[in-house]
């Protein structure tokens, strides 16, 4: 373990605090707030997180917390997003639900050259819920639509209509890892398979540059309480740094974005853990 | 001030006919994350009330051959890492006597008191475990804080720190160059995929006797929700306990201290934890005073 080298592009957070349908268990909106607290309270000369990569930072809001249109908010994200990249800073969205992933990605015009790498509990393959495509079940199912190829890792919940849609007819859950060859590509590795096979099965999913989206639900409920929707038997914080690790040795990291923190169901282990995986992605900038 | 007995055997024991005492110790200067070492020690007597005295796992029950509670120790104000002489004393004390002392903290300040003890033993090393690296030389002014307690305490006798996951450039250099620093926590838990550090080097350099000093804050907030203890990546109950278990195979324990809890109101998790903690350090160290040999140990 060594002090780590400052981080190659400064860093901007959008926050985008979009809460509409990810409402079993209100309070997402309020997520961006208590990650700036905790990101302001981390230790700013700790050797082991990576924290001081964080000299270079601005926070920026996309939106209100109050507003609940889908277009305005996709048009904020990307508008923000869009302008970390072309300022040459390395772009972390903070949720709000993860409808804002999609949002984000669409500040990239060459989708087939940014491969997206989501952490989850659920497959948020849906193409639509509850009445809407711009829901937080369908988030993963949008950026596949605007051509992103799409690795999926620690999944253990999903319909299995959506896996069926997205990795055709024979998709069978309970292999723990399903691929698709049409473009734009999409390997699935659940739970159980990520524990007993590890990474392997998806490395050959990933392009040079990654788009990260880690929704806080992939970690278990004992580390991370803090969500909307728990599931449980999660990653630890630690399986998901060494995935981390693994994923972006030798890859270039476009952006990243950490979602669906519910401050409500938190004693603010969540929101510190939050913030140290930013700060942590902050890095790989 | 009373707390009562630890694993609450009734009547109470005599100190001179115990083989471990227990020692509460609430020192609390607030130089922890938040207040509230200074009742650890009650609370976790309260809690040890209710945990059997047998340890299932070992085979033992460290209230057999006797296990006393002293009256907790009073700190003065004094500056510093003088205040803790008292702690220094009794530790001192029963070891000489023979008997294992388990001290009850108090912040993790406390490895500051202990090795003034330890010293004048001589020839004794501390294994110590903490979620934060207590390598630095001062904090906020003071000598003597929970992230200065490893310094201190090297300044007096061996110490190697392992299972950390917060440290400071400058108490990560110091522990460095002195070899204090054992391995942090990410190379001890246990997860898939990963080898983890042999436990060798939890004792590495140190004498064939220690003492072990085991901050309470080493624990993953999934496995002690406790304010003050929020960074995530510690170590899970069961990483804990396999560490004990290879501390006591590699190093003969003369005693322990068990700091940094932090009582949450209304959540009686983190005393329980503690509780436990306790009851199977002294299940350890009775199983190394009185082997068995019928029992392969
Ligand atoms: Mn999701």
């Amino acid at each position: 373990m060594r002090p780590m080298s400052g981080a190659r592009r400064p860093v901007t957070f959008v926050a985008a605090p979009y809460e509409a349908t990810a409402s079993f268990v209100p309070g997402c909106a309020f997520g961006p707030d208590a990650v700036a607290e905790h990101l302001a309270a981390l230790d700013t000369d700790d050797v082991c997180h990576g924290v001081g990569a964080l000299a270079d930072w601005t926070w920026v809001e996309a939106h209100p917390r109050t507003l609940h249109d889908a277009a305005a908010m996709r048009r904020e994200v990307a508008r923000h997003v869009r302008e970390a990249l072309a300022a040459g800073r390395l772009p972390l969205v903070v949720g709000g639900e993860h409808t804002v992933t999609p949002a984000a990605l669409e500040a990239w015009d060459d989708p087939a050259a940014v491969t997206v790498v989501q952490f989850d509990a659920h497959a948020d393959l849906r193409a639509d819920y509850e009445g809407t495509p711009w829901n937080h079940a369908c988030a993963m199912r949008r950026a596949l639509e605007r051509g992103h190829p799409l690795v999926q890792i620690g999944i253990r919940s999903g319909l299995h209509e959506e896996l069926r849609d997205v990795y055709g007819p024979g998709a069978d859950g309970a292999t723990g890892q399903l691929e698709r060859t049409a473009a734009p590509p999409a390997r699935l590795l659940a739970r159980g398979a990520l524990r007993s096979r590890g990474l392997a099965p998806v490395m050959p999913g990933l392009g040079r540059l990654l788009y990260v989206t880690i929704d806080l639900d992939a970690l278990d409920p004992g580390c991370a309480p803090g969500v909307g929707t728990p599931e449980p038997d999660g990653l630890s914080y630690l399986e998901l740094l060494d995935a981390l690790d693994a994923l972006l040795d030798g890859r270039v990291l476009a952006g990243a974005d950490v979602v669906e923190l519910c401050p409500a169901r938190d004693d603010g282990r969540t929101a510190r853990l939050a913030a140290r995986l930013l700060a942590r992605l902050a890095r790989h900038g | 001030m009373h707390v009562g007995q630890f694993l609450a055997p009734l009547p109470s024991v005599d100190p001179e006919r115990a083989w471990a005492v227990v020692i509460p110790a609430p020192f609390d200067r607030s130089a922890a994350a938040a207040p509230g070492a200074r009742v650890a020690p009650a609370e976790i007597v309260a809690a040890s009330t209710q945990v059997e005295t047998y340890d299932l796992e070992l085979g033992r029950d460290p209230t057999d051959r006797g296990l006393a509670t002293l009256p907790p120790l009073e700190f003065s104000y004094a500056s510093d890492d003088e205040a803790l002489e008292p702690l220094g004393c009794a530790v001192e004390e029963q070891a000489r006597a023979g008997r294992f002392p388990l001290v009850l903290g108090g912040e993790a300040t406390i490895l500051a008191g202990t090795a003034r003890g330890l010293r004048r033993i001589g020839e004794t090393g501390v294994v110590r475990l903490e979620g934060v690296l207590g390598g630095d030389d001062a904090w906020h002014g003071l000598r003597a804080a929970p992230r200065t307690a490893v310094r201190r305490c090297a300044e007096l006798v061996p110490v190697r720190s392992s299972g950390w996951r917060l440290a400071s450039a400058t108490a990560l250099e110091w522990s460095t160059l002195r070899d204090v620093a054992g391995p942090p926590a990410r190379r001890l838990a246990a997860r898939p995929s990963f080898e983890p550090a042999p436990p060798e080097e939890l004792v590495r350099g140190l004498p064939e006797i220690v003492y072990l000093s085991l901050d309470i804050g080493v624990l993953d907030p999934a496995a002690l929700p406790m304010p003050g203890n929020l960074e995530p990546g510690g170590l899970a109950y069961a990483d804990l306990t396999r560490l004990l278990d290879e501390v006591f195979r590699r190093r003969r324990v003369v005693g322990a201290e068990l700091t940094g809890l932090l009582p949450r109101s209304g959540d009686v998790l983190p005393a329980f934890v503690a509780a436990r903690l306790g009851l199977r350090i002294l299940a350890l160290a009775h199983r190394q005073r009185f082997p068995r040999p019928s029992c392969g140990e």
